[in-house]
């Protein structure tokens, strides 16, 4: 549209024609210079659009902010509010942890017909079961899940062995541990240097191939990933049959954030270039060939969101609907077997499925997935003698207790566990800022069914790491937020470029454009897989980050 | 042309026989175990798999059966238990020297040097208790030689527990460490009646050169030391730099 004087010349009308005719002119310039297909990404009936008051989201965040306030200014200050530093921290850790907690609150009050009135933007309402940015053609799906897999593959092989930096903080000069000799927290699987913890899975490993006893273990919880190691244990023996699981893990979930991204963004790069952040990402390469169950788990958790969406289980009725129930609870149940998985993922179907699923529904999925879970420690008991009990059985006992003792202490207590247990440094060590940032611009521009879905994955994913954290914080527990983390950073980053260089018209000035766009996307991915690698060159910060939080540190 | 009935039909009988070749012919804890698995974890995917057609569902009940048969076949690997990562030995007379061999002409060795601003010798040991002067360290280096006291006011890190293992660590001179390409690091007890220690040994996960690196010496015979396998004494040399920052820990 070209601006002319005529545009805007009185030419005799009255005043509310002109100022009908200047709003339709800005919102004209504003579709232009923000159209809905640039910026993914708000459809036209979104819900969203009618007020910022009215999503859930944005109450909770006002919520949180008067909680953080209040416990920040009422309880008396101590070294928590000392420096600015720590005060900006202890206000973030209060935020996040109230927003969360309000959030899903809110998203479970929506079962409710009168609650869910009140935010008129996020009514939940029945999903449209729809593939929106699936692959151009089946070539191109085949040549991008080949070169996930390889890229995936050379940053496991790179990160492999002694440079595994599960093993790698460990070691003094990493500065993380200060009672490990100079190899770190390390055990040797035939002839392989190997994160500690995988002395501790040889006797299940023993138990599956029938080589030793049943012998109660720290992690007889997590029995189900040694099974499945087991099943490779014999041709590839223990080192390489832990590593293989762990790719496959890695290549699956990458795999599965893809499926993700193309279910619910329009845009089809977005769930392409989440899939190289999961492929480049932290928690992957953290673990690359840990002898360790959270990529297994990690790789659940994805494709158990991606079975929610296939078997239709937030909008299929009747007996279609009881048989995607029970197929969501079947594989959220196994999910357990292999690590905790099956919280997160139960959080995630009640935030997401309230009012979309009936609360019946969502019990029945609730308690027939910790049955199987729980099955197998009754079974083991009972059958194997194995204790469950000792180690790592009973950490989330633990936090739980310590919740308690917390409170019973009082505000002043509740607040400094904040500090002692920064929220922000746990998150912050997971991702680190710029996959915050993506994320937030992500947020934005993403419409009403992808971003309540993603919200209800990344709080399900957070809240037990924050649960957990008076334990210990462990941002490998609130890395299973990266389908949501990496899925809104890659519609972050796809929105930039598209704000950087807008699409043409013209079919010719739009192939170069497209390029350009594509530039500007490796570029950024490019970015973000440097700082994930820096542990190649020495530097084990993001590592260590990604080992022990961040704690108050900026 | 298989008809979809008999697809799903085979795949029933593939995890059927996934889950009889599991548990047969396989000690009772183990088949116990495994069953628990096959019918969650294996038939939950067949299961799954399923929903995408007969055909995957096939594919995946076939692979599963594969798999199975790989975990039981004859003349697969056992699961071997790996050198011991934390074990004792005693010196108990004063001629008894536990001895190790670093070399230093490796160029991490060399970079770390280069930056360093001072060097400690650490030792793990077991036993010592409040005593200031338990053992002796020997450093003997192509530059230098020196002898330190190793007792309760060296003791660091997170585990030294007057009467259980942990850190001690004694300065080292950095200048007898340029220009050397082998250092040996002895322990001995200290006094002509001493109290018997234990120090620590472990795994060793850097490859050596070619020979044992560590070796207890006792009645003037050297052993290498350890349950079994090439174990090594806990006896490194840490570089610190500015801001007393780890650089290296070595061996």
């Amino acid at each position: 549209m070209v601006l002319t004087r005529r545009n805007f010349s009185p030419s005799g009308k009255r005043p509310v024609a002109i100022a009908r005719e200047s709003r339709a002119f800005i919102h004209k310039m504003a579709a232009e210079v923000f159209p809905p297909e640039r910026l993914a990404l708000r459809q036209p009936c979104d819900p969203g659009r009618d007020g910022l008051g009215a999503r859930q989201d944005l109450a909770a965040g006002a919520i949180a902010a008067a909680v953080a306030s209040l416990l920040v200014n009422w309880v008396r200050p101590d070294d928590s509010t000392g420096t600015l530093a720590m005060l900006l921290d202890l206000s973030v850790s209060l935020w996040v942890t109230f927003w969360t907690a309000t959030y899903v609150t809110l998203r479970l009050a929506s079962v409710m017909p009168a609650v869910s009135g009140w935010f008129r933007g996020d009514r939940p309402r029945h999903e449209a079961s729809r593939t929106v940015g699936a692959p151009a053609s089946p070539c191109r799906a085949w040549a991008f899940a080949i070169a996930i897999s390889l890229l995936c593959t050379a940053e496991w092989i790179l990160h492999g062995g002694a440079a595994n930096p599960f093993l790698a903080t460990s070691r003094p000069e990493a500065g993380m541990e200060s009672w490990t000799n100079a190899d770190g927290y390390a055990t040797i699987l035939d002839g392989y240097p190997a994160q500690g913890d995988g002395l501790f899975l040889l006797n299940l490993l023993g138990l599956f191939m029938g080589d030793r006893p049943a012998i109660s273990g720290e992690f007889d919880r997590r029995a189900g990933h040694v099974y499945l190691v087991s099943l490779l244990q014999a041709p590839l023996g223990a080192y390489w049959a832990f590593a293989t699981v762990n790719l496959g893990a890695w290549i699956t979930s990458a795999l599965a954030v893809w499926r993700l991204g193309w279910r619910r963004w329009p845009d089809r790069a977005v769930g392409e270039v989440a899939a190289v952040m999961v492929a480049t990402g932290q928690g992957f390469i953290f673990m690359s060939t840990a002898p360790q169950a959270h990529p297994t788990a990690l790789a659940a958790f994805a494709v158990v969101l991606v079975l929610l969406d296939e078997v239709a289980v937030w909008t299929a009725r009747g007996t279609t609907g009881m048989r995607a129930a029970l197929a969501a609870a079947w594989a959220t149940g196994l999910a357990g077997l292999l690590y905790f998985g099956h919280i997160p993922l139960l959080l995630v179907t009640w935030v997401f499925g309230a009012g979309r699923v009936s609360p019946g529904i969502l019990a029945g999925v609730t308690v027939a997935a910790l049955a199987i879970a729980t099955a197998w420690q009754w079974y083991g008991e009972w059958l194997l003698g194995l204790r469950f009990s000792g180690g790592n059985n009973d950490l989330a006992g633990g936090a739980i207790q310590i919740w308690f003792r917390i409170l019973s202490e009082g505000l002043w207590s509740f607040r400094w566990q904040f500090h002692a247990g920064s929220v922000r440094g746990l998150l912050v060590g997971s991702f680190y800022y710029p996959w915050w940032i993506l994320a937030g611009v992500g947020l934005m521009v993403t419409a009403y069914r992808a971003r309540v879905w993603a919200l209800a994955v990344f709080v399900g994913a957070i809240a037990p790491a924050i649960a957990f954290s008076p334990q210990f914080r462990l941002p490998r527990v609130a890395y299973f937020a990266y389908p949501a983390v990496y899925l809104l950073a890659a519609a972050g980053l796809v929105a930039i470029a598209r704000a950087m260089v807008p699409p043409a018209p013209d079919p010719v000035a739009e192939g170069s454009r497209r390029i350009a766009r594509g530039a500007i996307i490796v570029v950024g991915l490019a970015g973000l897989a440097i700082l994930t690698n820096l542990d190649l060159v020495g530097n084990q910060s993001f590592t260590v980050w990604f080992h022990q939080a961040q704690e108050n540190a900026w | 042309m298989v008809t979809a009935g008999r697809m799903r039909a085979a795949s029933v009988a593939a995890t059927v026989a996934a889950l009889a070749i599991s548990v047969a012919g396989t000690p009772a804890q183990t088949a116990i175990a495994r069953a628990f698995f096959v019918v969650t974890i294996l038939a939950g995917l067949v299961a799954g798999a399923g929903l995408r057609g007969p055909r995957t569902q096939l594919a995946v009940a076939l692979a599963a059966l594969v798999l199975v048969i790989g975990q039981v076949i004859p003349g697969g690997r056992p699961v071997t238990e790996p050198p011991s990562p934390d074990w004792r030995a005693v010196l108990e007379t004063t001629s008894d020297r536990a001895e190790v061999r670093m070399r230093l002409d490796a160029s991490a060795w060399r970079d770390a040097l280069g930056r360093a601003s001072a060097a400690w010798a650490y030792v793990c040991a077991e036993g010592i208790g409040s005593r200031e002067h338990a053992l002796t360290l020997h450093v003997q280096t192509d530059q230098a030689q020196m002898a330190v006291p190793v007792g309760a006011p060296n003791a660091i890190g997170a585990r030294p527990r007057p009467e259980q293992g942990g850190m001690y660590r004694v300065p080292v001179r950095l200048d007898s460490l340029h220009e050397a390409s082998v250092a040996t690091l002895s322990v001995t007890l200290a006094g002509t009646s001493p109290t018997p220690v234990r120090l620590c040994g472990t795994h060793s996960i850097r490859p050596s050169w070619g020979e044992p690196t560590s070796a207890l010496v006792r009645g003037g015979i050297a052993t290498a030391p350890g349950p079994k396998g090439p174990g090594r004494w806990v006896i490194e040399l840490r570089l610190v730099g500015a801001n007393d920052r780890l650089l290296l820990a070595w061996y």
